[in-house]
């Protein structure tokens, strides 16, 4: 049987997504997208909101996920989405110091 | 069909009332969810939670649930009656025909079709776009170095004519190009289920993360490598091999090298999308194990002879009267 092999995107800030396709992408209404960017939940392009990094991709999904489990409106989103935020930075910064530490000789 | 035991997923009594399941799920959504737990299997935990609540909070898929029976064991294969099937099959259907509401459950997965319940016994067809994946990929630093491919084996949910779902088994190859990283999202448009009636092919979620490597340690796209160095060669200053992922190079160590100090050896470390990340060489001193006779009579002589106080900045440590 073959194969297909599929291209994958980066979804990082050099890549540029509008509100309706971060909308459509995330499951979350252009309304709640539009609330997060308003509390500095999620950080738009432009200063209309209307475009965003393909990076904020992954917090908007993560973002629908807890609304729709936890029905969660947008405060609460904005404090919970801050907080995941914060414990990535710090296990990115763990990493970082292991990554420093030199391991016991043998 | 596998029979599933949704109360016994979220712990209530089949007689729970609607705020019983609600905080029973919650309780363990708390627990399980996979965007903040790190309990052990926590995704594949709260999919039972959540794919139990999803039918037990709604009063027409609890009722339609509640009539298959609760003379099953979970992961028993079983069927359900003929009148649940003529009561509930049109509905369950995607956009199942008035004129052939029989269709067959054997091969759907129970959570599939009540997701498909609610809604449609109204009737109507309507775009459904298909299911989106979040997997992860774990990688070598070799392969996110040199980009790579991963295979995946996926299950993804698919409608027959008659529209009812099923669970068919896919393999698709990504190429993960060079220049991932912990923690880097890709995305695959359209490598997702297969939408209906019109609806959008779900994407494909890749996350990648990379394996523990026996020498590197990864911190972004900086690599960092221990360089063990003989006490010699750190007061001396030498040259020394050192690996990096593209074969080794020579690296000089300059004389007075002090243990912990990072050696940075420019464009060694992962390729980025521009540009490429560093490799720190961390270095140690290593003193032999088991020094020869020679080699105590030579370090016995240093001691004798050198004025070096590592320890000058302890001050006096003599304790006063």
């Amino acid at each position: 049987m073959r194969i297909e092999i599929s291209e994958a995107l980066w979804l990082d800030a050099g890549h540029e997504l509008t509100l309706a396709e971060v909308a459509e992408l995330s499951g979350l209404s252009q309304d709640l997208l539009r609330q997060l960017v308003e509390l500095d939940a999620l950080s738009a392009h432009n200063d209309a909101g209307t475009t965003f990094g393909a990076d904020c991709l992954d917090i908007a999904r993560t973002a629908c996920r807890l609304h729709h489990d936890f029905e969660l409106d947008a405060g609460a989103l904005a404090v919970v989405l801050r907080l995941l935020e914060r414990v990535r930075d710090l296990e990115a910064e763990m990493r970082a110091l292991q990554a420093r530490l030199p391991q016991p000789l043998l | 069909m596998k029979y599933k035991d949704y109360y016994k997923v979220l712990g209530v009594e089949r007689t729970a009332s609607a705020d019983d399941i609600k905080k029973a799920y919650r309780k363990l959504a708390h627990k399980f969810h996979p965007d903040v737990s790190k309990e052990k299997n926590a995704k594949e935990k709260f999919q039972e939670i959540g794919e139990a609540y999803e039918t037990l909070k709604n009063a027409e898929k609890r009722s339609a649930y509640d009539q298959l029976g609760s003379g099953f064991t979970p992961g028993q294969d079983f069927r359900p009656p003929p009148d649940w099937e003529r009561q509930f099959g049109e509905g369950f259907a995607r956009g199942g025909r008035a004129d052939n509401p029989h269709t067959s459950f054997d091969e759907a997965d129970l959570a599939d079709l009540f997701a498909g319940l609610s809604g449609r016994r109204s009737g109507g067809r309507f775009p459904m776009p298909g299911q989106d994946f979040e997997v992860e990929a774990r990688i070598t630093l070799e392969q996110a170095a040199h980009g790579t491919e991963v295979e995946l084996n996926l299950e993804a949910v698919e409608h027959d004519d008659q529209g009812v779902p099923r669970r068919v088994p896919r393999t698709l190859r990504v190429r993960v190009p060079k220049g991932a990283t912990e923690g880097q999202r890709l995305r695959i448009p359209g490598k997702g289920g297969k939408g209906f009636d019109g609806g959008r092919d779900g994407d494909l979620y890749l996350h990648i993360s990379l394996l523990p490597h026996r020498l590197f340690r990864a911190s972004g796209h900086d690599l960092y490598v221990d360089l063990p160095l003989a006490p010699w060669e750190a007061v001396l200053g030498a040259s020394v091999e050192v690996p990096t992922l593209d074969g080794a190079v020579r690296l000089k160590v300059p004389a007075g090298t002090k243990a912990g100090q990072h050696l940075r050896l420019s464009k060694r470390g992962l390729p980025k999308r521009e540009g490429e990340g560093d490799l720190y060489a961390v270095v140690q001193i290593a003193v032999p194990a088991a020094p020869s006779a020679r080699e105590r009579e030579l370090f016995g002589q240093l001691a004798k002879e050198s004025h070096f106080d590592p320890r000058s900045h302890f001050g006096s440590t003599k304790e006063t009267a």
